[in-house]
């Protein structure tokens, strides 16, 4: 009976040190209710709502608010992670959440649209209230340093010569990279295969190993290694900061916008009292030095769009991809 | 039950699972839909394999042994158990929920040797320290949000 | 150039072995075995969970916490496998095979001292690959198209029919239950929900770890529970442990430990393979070169060996593409990018000019994390093996508690404890008619990657024009194909020669 006592004590010890190892580096935080009044709002941590794994985008981009959040807002954000595919799951969790104002959540536009029109996720966009878009990475469209396609031209003349033949890499199904490259279709009259890949990184290596002829990427994935590809046009309204000596898909005649927007958003029918309140404190924490400074270390491009103007864009958003998936996407 | 009868069990369940996805995937499209007809065809397959090995078998009055389960009582107390736990979970809280699910549990399980009193002392303890275990690591340390329901 | 490299590794050696330093690898390391330990809490999660943590820490010693902690949860996963027959991390379900016969058979200890010394022979293998060889191998990695992906799953699922004791069919049918159920959730080419049957929450999917937990530690609870015994295994100090587990590492294993190294570093580097899948291959290959087949999966040391020593170098094999390229070879590798990014450091083919004495730190820091991983685990070790000590019907309750909160803290979803709970009584049943956890799992972990790698390659060659060119007859895919030609068939063969030269006798 010896033994058995031993292990529980042993057992006990093993938790303690546990407990230990793993406070050590966190420490807790104590949260004590408090009265909901709209003045003093908000008087509790506010629970921000990330559908996608620790670590990534949407969570660097959140938690670099957060870092400011507590001189605005008094206290800091709770985070808590939805994964699943692809954020729809962690959509739903936000358009279901408690209305009492004290539950947010952080999205990419367009996956907020394209889920809602796949049935991957069961709200649409009128499931929400918007605070604000804080950041958009348009796309690149790149070929591999030694294909033929150096510049948009040469592209375009061979899709047209070959239609359906050239592959075009996209980093996820029905993605933003999906949207633009039906643009593309549309706007320059050509069809090519768009190839579904597993996310930025697989996009990349499938076209430094030459495994497709183009690719529709993220701006953050494309500058680092920009001498290993041709940049044959950026999706945006004029020359991004990060790539000034790319043209844009305008420039050449061809009226493509698309890109990935960063939102912040509520569920639908929390008090717009504190929505107001909410957009007014991210935009007070945007505007500072600081926090730019952050931004741009961690390699997203800032771009302010308030609550209301986020709704409309995504309106005109949502008909326009509608349109190119009816025409392009097989059912 | 014979081991023979349960292969039979088996090579039916594992056709209805065929069929079952069979149906879903003649609404994709390809090259959706490549990837699981090839595994709907490999598990039809596997399945007739087994129901033609089971047949032979039985031709040749081979009863290829017993399925056999032992402690049945506890087994099925754990899995009935385990059902409801997942079932009332998120009404109820997490931490609560676990507690009871892991004191019935710490309960049922000793042999029957054992006396009622050391049984019902040794699941208060092990209920409580593990709970505390799971409730300083995940909730304090980690901040995971469990769904707290009516209790905790 | 040269000299300059130099300049920056020794910078690096000294750099991490700075007593603050060395203080979080012993923190991180102890951390990572334990959160390793615990089903539920992957390498992934473990690091991810961490990364917030290291924003307020300097860049270098920022990663060097999240790299001990990564190397410690690799092989912390060991010890469940080993102790409990329950992966603590999906990259150690090779290791249930014959780590726990050896636990069965009283040699818990000496089977949790092999996987430490083989984690760490890994880890220093990876590195050192790393180190010497990244910028020409990163490139070699490219070569690496879907197809190659795809014929690299089917040569690990040929890994089935030598592991299946029994049935090979029922083995085959595992297998094919497993990636059956991995289709289920969003479609990957056409990124629509499919085989949700009406049910919007399952657009998820089935999430590999609360399905593998609910494989291995729910259908085991129920075993135990079946056994009646008092204890999982009679359990006694074994003395002289050290000696003896080097000495026997030493007669049996060098060639296994190179060549697992060899193949984790390699399967490591290739973005979108990883841990699992190269734990399993170099068990298999360790099995197949072996002249005596069949003592494997009753608990002997080669196995551990081989399993724990693939997994730890994936480690460093998945930092080559990502600090040659900027492309993470396997998950923990892209949370681990996440955290550089925060940082400021983009990692890629500038990272090495442009912050290279961080960059250097974190590797050497991984070359050193190791010794110190092989001292505090061998004092964890013993504390670990104690719970042989507690009686197997309490630690079934302990272990459908922490299940439930691993399968849980995963993605903050009930639905995966849920998963985790059919999953398990289906393995159960399973496990009644000959069909085996491991052959499930397998198809699980595969099943994602292979169906990808598949439907890709048959978008590329519709475009193209013919499936058999881009499937087949790329230098590759030839080469896996006859590997998987020679994998799957060999045991037949095998079972065939022996039958006939007994019967010749």
């Amino acid at each position: 009976m010896f033994g058995f006592r031993n292990a529980w004590g042993i057992l006990l010890a093993a938790a303690v040190v546990l407990l230990l190892i793993l406070g050590a580096g966190c420490g807790g935080q104590s949260q004590k209710p408090q009265t909901n009044k709209a003045e003093n709002y908000p008087a509790k941590l506010i629970t921000m709502i990330v559908p996608y794994d620790p670590g990534g985008g949407s969570d660097l981009v959140a938690r670099i608010f957060d870092k400011y959040a507590k001189e605005e807002f008094g206290n800091s954000f709770t985070f808590v992670y939805k994964p699943g595919a692809g954020g729809a799951v962690g959509s739903t969790e936000i358009a279901k959440a408690p209305k009492d104002g004290y539950t947010i959540g952080t999205v990419n536009v367009p996956q907020i649209v394209l889920q809602s029109l796949t049935g991957s996720g069961a709200f649409t966009v009128d499931s929400f209230e918007y605070i604000c878009q804080v950041a958009s990475d348009p796309q690149v469209f790149v070929t591999p340093k030694n294909s033929p396609y150096t510049d948009l031209e040469k592209f375009i003349a061979a899709a047209k010569a070959n239609p359906g033949k050239l592959t075009v890499g996209i980093p996820g199904a029905m993605g933003d990279g999906q949207i633009a490259a039906y643009m593309l279709m549309d706007k320059a009259g050509i069809k090519v295969t768009v190839v579904p890949l597993k996310g930025g990184s697989d996009l990349l290596a499938s076209l430094l190993g030459n495994h497709v002829n183009a690719g529709f990427a993220n701006i953050g994935v494309v500058t680092s290694e920009q001498e290993k590809l041709n940049l044959l046009g950026v999706t945006y309204k004029e020359r991004h900061k990060f790539l000034p000596s790319t043209p844009t898909f305008t420039e050449k005649g061809y009226d493509i916008q698309s890109f990935i927007g960063r939102l912040f958003l509520a569920p639908k029918g929390m008090s717009p009292e504190q929505v107001k309140r909410l957009e007014k404190g991210f935009k007070n924490i945007f505007d500072k030095p600081a926090f730019q400074e952050d931004m741009k270390k961690a390699n997203f491009s800032t771009d302010w769009l308030a609550g209301g103007d986020v709704k409309t864009y995504l309106q005109n958003y949502n008909k326009e991809a509608k349109a190119l998936l009816d025409k392009y996407h097989k059912k | 039950m014979a081991l023979l009868t349960a292969n039979a069990f088996l090579s039916a369940s594992l056709l209805v699972v065929c069929g079952i996805f069979l149906a879903e995937t003649t609404k994709l499209d390809y090259p959706s839909n490549v990837f699981p007809y090839l595994l709907v065809a490999l598990i039809a397959i596997f399945a007739l394999t087994i129901l033609g090995q089971t047949l032979i078998a039985r031709r040749l009055s081979d009863d290829g042994g017993k399925v056999r389960v032992g402690n049945p009582g506890k087994v099925v107390t754990i899995v009935i158990t385990s059902l409801i736990y997942i079932a009332v979970i998120e009404e109820i809280g997490y931490y609560f929920t676990t507690g009871i699910y892991l004191l019935l549990l710490a309960f049922v399980l000793p042999p029957k040797e054992m006396p009622v009193r050391k049984k019902v002392v040794n699941a208060i303890i092990l209920s409580v320290m593990v709970i505390l275990l799971i409730f300083g690591v995940f909730e304090i340390a980690l901040q995971v949000p469990t769904p707290k329901g009516m209790l905790l | 150039m040269e000299t300059s490299v130099v300049d920056l590794i020794v910078a690096g050696f000294i750099n991490c072995l700075a007593p603050y330093h060395l203080l979080l690898m012993v923190l991180g390391v102890a951390g990572g075995i334990i959160a390793g330990a615990l089903p539920g809490i992957t390498a992934t999660m473990a690091v991810a969970l961490l990364v917030p943590i290291t924003f307020v820490m300097e860049p270098a010693s920022g990663l060097v916490l999240l790299g001990a902690i990564w190397s410690g949860a690799v092989y912390g996963g060991s010890n469940a496998a080993i102790l409990l027959n329950i992966p603590g991390t999906p990259s150690s379900i090779a290791t249930t095979f014959d780590g726990y016969p050896m636990t069965r058979k009283g040699e818990a200890d000496v089977a949790l001292l092999t996987s430490l010394i083989s984690s760490a022979i890994g880890g220093v293998v990876g590195i050192i690959v790393l180190l010497t060889l990244f910028a020409p191998l990163a490139e070699v990695s490219l070569k690496f198209g879907k197809p190659e992906y795809f014929w690299l799953c089917i040569f690990g699922l040929t890994t089935i029919s030598a592991m299946s004791s029994g049935n090979v069919v029922k083995g085959l049918a595992g297998g094919a239950i497993g990636l059956l159920i991995g289709t289920i959730g969003l479609d990957p080419a056409a990124g629509v929900p499919r085989f949700t049957f009406g049910y919007q929450p399952l657009v998820q999917g089935i999430q590999l770890v609360p399905a593998l937990i609910g494989f291995f530690a729910f259908s085991q609870v129920l075993s135990l529970v079946e056994s009646n015994e008092r204890f999982i295994a009679s359990y006694r100090q074994t003395a002289g442990l050290v000696s003896k587990t080097v000495s026997a590492l030493k007669a049996k294993c060098i060639a296994i430990l190179v060549r697992s190294s060899v193949i984790g570093t390699v399967i490591g580097m290739l973005p979108g393979a990883g841990g699992p899948i190269a734990s399993i291959i170099a068990y298999n290959e360790a099995r197949r070169w072996d002249k005596d087949h069949n003592k494997y999966g009753k608990g002997v040391v080669e196995g551990v060996a081989a399993s724990e020593s693939a997994n730890n170098a994936v480690i460093g094999g998945s930092l080559i593409p990502m600090m040659g390229l900027g492309i993470p070879g396997c998950p923990v590798a892209a949370v681990v990018m996440g955290g550089l990014l925060a940082h400021g450091i983009i990692p890629g083919s500038k990272l090495l000019v442009e912050s290279g004495d961080v960059a250097y730190t974190f590797i050497t820091s991984l070359l050193v994390v190791n010794f110190v991983m092989v001292v505090v685990g061998y004092f964890m070790l013993r504390l670990a093996a104690n719970i042989l000590r507690v009686p197997a019907y309490y630690v079934g309750p302990i272990v459908l508690a922490l299940s439930s909160i691993g399968s849980y803290a995963l993605s903050n979803s009930i639905l995966d404890v849920t998963v985790m709970i059919l999953c398990g009584i289906l393995a159960y049943l399973c496990s009644k008619v000959g069909i085996d956890p491991g052959p499930i799992s397998l198809g699980l972990v595969l099943g994602p990657i292979a169906e990808d790698a598949l439907t890709t390659s048959l978008v590329i060659a519709k475009a193209t024009g013919s499936v058999v060119q881009v499937l087949f007859l790329s230098p590759l895919s030839i080469l896996l194909i006859l590997l998987s030609i020679l994998s799957a068939f060999s045991p037949l063969l095998i079972a065939k020669i022996k039958s006939q030269t007994t019967e010749g006798r």
